[in-house]
């Protein structure tokens, strides 16, 4: 026992000592530093998968939820709408503008609270005669609603309220939200239209009172002073979105776009509340080229002629030719700009209220088109003017050229016509215009030769967007022959009289211009600059010219020429008495289904006034005209133009020289042309005449039916029934007879 | 004369107390000092005064009226906690770890103490007040733990084996001085209770030589919970909230949302964050919307404003504090060190990857905090305390 106990001790001792020795002795063992690695390692690897599950978690998740944590920051920032810009006309009249107006916001959840419902609700219903019991019903039912835009009884249509009554209702709250309860007291029966001691007796706790939840958002309405003035060119403003936009009011969206401002509360440095308000800037002022005055005086005389003849399209452009500027533009139809889509005069109401949505839509969309810009159609005999500049440019003509018209001439042993089926006769440059020959103009054509022709046709810019600041202009690109020498001669001879292509009323303008302006191409804008709210212009609208199309003698040369047309040639309906007037009549037949439709004209007049230094032109189209009698010529387009010039150049200060005349007079040319008009056939002799030995006149065989190949067909002679002519054979003598089938009344006389 | 005597009296006294700095205070003659590690322990408590600042200062403003209330007592527990590291540091810890079976008993008796007059905070008692200071006995219990393992399996290794199993009663000792403490909190803590078991658990499996003993229990542990919940045993031994926090975590989007929405939040806050976040500062889901955000959740806010690279570089941190822990206990002067800063890593690992598991919902829902970064007294303090012993036992490394 004794011993066990000692050996117990002995052991004890030696323990300690031993255990004593491990803690300053022992070292870290190595298959203690192994399992140390491997907890390592495991660490490592869990630190690797929590990272990928990190990453997994953010890219997998990110837009799901961002949106989430978006949502629980209902820490609102109000956007404060800014104003759109202001649309003026050349002399800065207002065509639209936005004016403010304020919606009433109700907080439910605030009014709920017990301290606000009674004064609120009771300002409300006094200051805006407020339904009480269908206010009230909406706060109680919404007790968790932050925002809603107040609406009228009908549940459907905003509430609107004056400025005047909001200021009245603040004054009411200034009024209550006051700390004194005295005062509060004698506001809140004023109110309640109690007397304090009532208000007193009935709201115990009236001193908490006070009113909260209710605020006013301010938005802009866009108004057009002018109602449907301009409605093509200016457009109107889609609250959805600028694609539904049109005119201006769609090309120019970004910069009439104000940008909004914000009302926010944030935390600043020191977590302090902080209310910041960045003011919306309003959009930018677009000054527009359209003249309000020209406008109206070109719709109103639109609408005269819709009234009194009526037609299936009419376009009216009025322009500077010396920058491009467009002074107007308008077509026969109009809708108002302040409710565009309300119904269209030419449907009855009960014709519009059976259509479709979509019916409707598409018919609205048809009357916002702008015919000038987004419509195109054969220009006809407006193009010869042009033939004969490139001619003269290049010096295929000098001027003392004369031509023979016998009625026709072949080519490619297609018989072409004139419309004059008795033929012109010798006719001169100045003649061939006046007369509007196309027999002429095919001798012409052919002079200058397919590259020429192809060269003068893409520089006058025929086939391409002139780039006007409009939306939706046509692009005729596919509509022309890009290179006339791969075509056959007789598309050549058809287009020197303005067939076979299809232009747009812009493109014409922009042409025309260059003709009589000095050969100065501008691009037609309708937007002159545009300025910010301070009055900075931040665009000017680019009028320099941009290239040359013809030189200044040839531009001379084609003054006195359409000077001469209007003279005494085919415009002589225009002229307006002190004026000198230059210009180009110009009518085709339309082409319907690949065929060449008899009774459907397009006819215009394009004309620069006073044609020595122009200062304003006008391209009156009449698409379809329904005069019976003038269905074909271009009577009713001059009619239009003259009555538009009637006002338009007093107005521009363009002085009659009634007394002053003393511009070109060509009595060498004036009269001979007067005399050879009838006489032509007569005088000339027939051999003389011919200056191309190569055409042969022949004599028609028999009219064959229209068109079984397409494109040179059906764009043959106006005036004729797309006659073929390859079996017949030319004939050496020229000019024999003309054909007996033709009836002396087809309509086709005045060109 | 009875000045000499003073003076020699003097003399001795001043040689012995110098004996006994110079015994506590270690200046060995070829010093290591790991400053891989102050740095970036330094670096991981300063990037946390800034995550906490940014998560509380919004609710401090609301609540307090001054942004800085939460932060400035973080800051005040993390300036404390690292001059206690520095000085801790320069102690030997041989002496440290001797004085530890009192720490032990000390931090069972705090928690017994705790689980009869503590107060309860969401939902069971875990801290103790002294004053207005809380404190959570349980977080003392794990260096305290770390502490006496790595005395007791450093004094009684047994360098040559007389019988098999003589190492199995070691072993086995060393899980019964871990099995108190984790019996001791589990009713009221259970993610503390399952970190300080696994601390204990591994220091142990680190020192014995038998191999495949941490394997298999592993295995056996995992194999048994598997059976217990597919069994339905679980949801019977697990106390209410316990077995909601799992469901919860099974399903997060439909669960009940008393015990998602945390969750939830939680990976809102993670996914909404990106590459690079919203920005230091700009966490909307702090603003409110995430409990604990600058406690439990304050990864998923680092998530948030820092994105996927804020989130790498916390991590990468972490595995650097590991990595220089891991070097020290590799290289320690003894067993007693190594196994030391071996419960040191261990404890660090757990934690990270426990919190970070947690917010990503990769484990069930418990309150385990990010070291250095989660705002809070007791746990900062202790951790980086825990630091400084790493720190000493890097000072006696020989060159």
């Amino acid at each position: 026992m004794k011993r066990f106990l000692r050996n117990n001790n002995n052991k004890g001792k030696k323990n300690r000592e031993r255990r004593r020795k491990n803690l300053n002795s022992l070292r870290f063992r190595p298959n203690m530093q192994n399992k140390l690695a491997f907890l390592f390692t495991g660490a490592m690897l869990a630190f690797l998968f929590l990272a990928v599950v990190v990453v997994i978690t953010t890219t997998q998740n990110y837009d799901e939820y961002a949106v989430k944590v978006f949502s629980n920051y209902n820490y609102s920032s109000t956007s404060l709408t800014a104003a759109r810009g202001t649309i003026t006309d050349r002399n800065g009249n207002s065509l639209a503008i936005s004016e403010p107006e304020y919606l009433l916001i109700i907080e439910a959840q605030n009014i709920n609270d017990d301290k606000y419902y009674q004064a609120t609700i009771a300002a409300l219903t006094k200051v805006f005669g407020l339904d009480r019991a269908e206010l009230e019903s909406f706060v109680v039912n919404h007790p968790n609603s932050q925002y809603y835009r107040y609406r009228e009884s009908d549940g459907q249509t905003l509430m609107i309220v004056p400025l005047d009554k909001i200021e009245e209702f603040e004054a009411i709250e200034s009024a209550v939200n006051v700390t004194s309860a005295r005062r509060k007291l004698e506001a809140l029966s004023e109110l309640f239209g109690l007397t304090t001691d009532e208000v007193a007796a009935r709201f115990p706790e009236y001193a908490r009172f006070a009113v909260e939840g209710v605020w006013f958002e301010k938005r802009y309405e866009r108004v057009y002073p002018y109602g449907s003035l301009a409605c093509k060119v200016i457009g109107y403003q889609s609250g959805d979105s600028a694609e539904y936009s049109t005119g201006i009011e769609k090309y120019y969206d970004l910069q009439l776009t104000g940008v909004d401002g914000k009302s926010y509360g944030y935390l600043n440095d020191d977590y302090n509340l902080n209310n910041q308000v960045v003011a919306p800037v309003e959009g930018n002022t677009v000054v527009s080229t359209i003249d309000v005055q020209i406008q109206s005086i070109v719709e109103e005389k639109i609408a005269d002629y819709m009234e009194n003849t009526g037609a299936e399209n009419v376009g009216v452009v009025v322009m500077n030719p010396n920058n491009g500027e467009i002074y107007a533009m308008a077509t026969d139809t109009y809708f108002d700009l302040n409710d565009p889509t309300a119904k269209p005069d030419s449907y009855t109401q009960s014709e519009w209220d059976s259509l479709s949505a979509q019916d409707k839509s598409t018919a609205l969309n048809e009357l916002y088109s702008n015919y000038c810009v987004s419509s195109s159609f054969e220009p006809g005999s407006v193009f010869k003017a042009f033939v004969v500049a490139m001619a003269y440019e290049e010096g295929y003509l000098n001027g003392d050229e004369n031509f023979y018209c016998g009625g026709y001439r072949v080519v490619n042993g297609w018989k072409v016509r004139c419309h004059n089926r008795d033929g012109c006769g010798v006719l001169d440059i100045f003649g061939a215009l006046q007369n509007s020959c196309n027999v002429c103009l095919m001798q012409i054509a052919d002079m200058v030769g397919k590259e020429d022709f192809t060269t003068y046709f893409n520089r006058f810019g025929f086939g391409k967007k002139t780039g006007i600041d409009l939306p939706g202009e046509m692009d005729t690109s596919a509509l022309v022959y890009s290179d006339f020498t791969t075509q056959p001669d007789v598309t050549l001879a058809c287009a020197s009289f303005g067939q076979g292509f299809n232009v747009t009323m812009v493109e014409v303008c922009a042409a025309f211009a260059s003709l009589v302006n000095g050969g100065y191409y501008y691009t037609p804008h309708v937007v002159k600059e545009i300025q910010s709210v301070d009055g900075t212009i931040v665009y000017t609208a680019d009028t320099t010219p941009q290239y040359l199309t013809i030189s200044q003698e040839t531009c001379e040369y084609m003054r006195e020429a359409l000077f001469a047309v209007v003279e005494g040639g085919t415009a002589q309906t225009i002229k307006v008495p002190g004026y000198n007037i230059g210009g180009k009549t110009g009518s085709a037949e339309m082409v319907i289904n690949g065929k060449r439709a008899e009774d459907e004209w397009v006819c215009s007049i394009v004309t620069a006034c006073p044609i020595e230094d122009p200062e304003v032109l006008i391209y009156t189209l009449i698409d379809r005209g329904k005069d019976p009698e003038n269905y074909s010529n271009s009577m009713p387009a001059q009619l239009l133009s003259k009555a538009i010039y009637e006002e338009v150049l007093p107005y521009l200060n363009i002085h009659s020289n009634l007394d002053e005349y003393d511009y070109i007079v060509i009595p060498e040319t004036e009269a001979p042309v007067e005399s050879s008009y009838e006489e032509a056939a007569i005088t000339a002799e027939v051999g003389e005449v011919e200056t191309d030995p190569q055409t042969g006149l022949i004599i028609e065989t028999e009219p064959v039916e229209t068109d079984e190949n397409g494109e040179p067909v059906s764009v043959e002679n106006p005036a004729d029934e797309s006659s073929e002519g390859e079996s017949t054979e030319p004939s050496p003598e020229g000019g024999e007879s003309i054909s007996p089938e033709v009836p002396e009344e087809t309509p086709a006389a005045l060109e | 004369m009875d000045n000499n005597i003073n003076t020699e009296k003097m003399q001795t006294e001043e040689v012995k107390e110098k004996n006994l700095i110079q015994k506590i205070f270690f200046f060995g003659p070829n010093t290591y000092y790991d400053y891989g590690l102050v740095f970036v322990m330094l670096f991981l408590v300063l990037f946390g005064v800034i995550m906490v600042y940014s998560t509380t200062a919004y609710s401090d403003a609301i609540t307090y009226g001054t942004p800085y209330r939460s932060v400035i007592n973080h800051a005040k527990y993390a300036v404390i906690a690292v001059g206690l590291a520095i000085l801790i540091s320069k102690f030997d810890y041989h002496w440290i770890v001797r004085l530890s079976p009192l720490m032990y008993l000390l931090s069972l008796g705090l928690i017994l103490y705790t689980m009869v007059a503590g107060k309860t905070a969401n939902g069971s008692a875990r801290w103790l007040y002294i004053g207005s200071t809380s404190i959570q006995p349980s977080e003392l219990a794990k260096p305290s733990l770390i502490l006496v393992l790595s005395l007791y399996l450093t004094a009684f290794y047994k360098t040559k084996l007389k019988r098999k199993r003589d190492e199995f009663i070691y072993v086995l000792i060393g899980l019964i001085i871990t099995i108190i403490p984790v019996a001791l909190v589990i009713g009221e803590n259970l993610s503390t209770a399952v970190i300080i078991g696994l601390i204990g658990y591994l220091m142990c499996h680190v020192a014995t030589k038998i191999k495949y003993i941490l394997p298999l229990l592993i295995l056996v542990g995992v194999v048994v919970l598997v059976v217990l919940y597919n069994s339905g045993g679980l949801e019977k031994i697990l106390s209410g909230y316990r077995w909601e926090r799992i469901q919860a975590w099974r399903h997060p989007m439909e669960g009940d949302k008393k015990y998602t929405y945390q969750i939830l939040q939680g990976l809102y806050a993670i996914g909404s964050g990106g590459v690079f976040g919203k920005g230091l500062g700009s966490s909307i889901q702090k603003l409110g919307y995430l409990p604990e955000s600058q406690n439990d959740m304050i990864f998923a806010i680092i998530c948030e404003e820092l994105g996927i690279c804020g989130a790498f570089f916390v991590i990468l941190l972490f595995v650097l504090l590991i990595i220089r822990l891991t070097f020290i206990a590799q290289n320690a002067p003894d067993m007693a060190g190594g196994l030391l800063v071996t419960g040191i890593m261990i404890h660090m690992s757990i934690q990270v990857l426990f919190n970070i598991a947690v917010v990503t919902n990769v484990f069930p829902n418990t309150g385990v905090t990010l070291p250095f970064i989660s705002s809070g007294g007791s746990a900062l303090v202790v951790i980086i305390c825990e630091m400084g012993l790493a720190l000493s036992v890097s000072n006696q490394i020989r060159k």
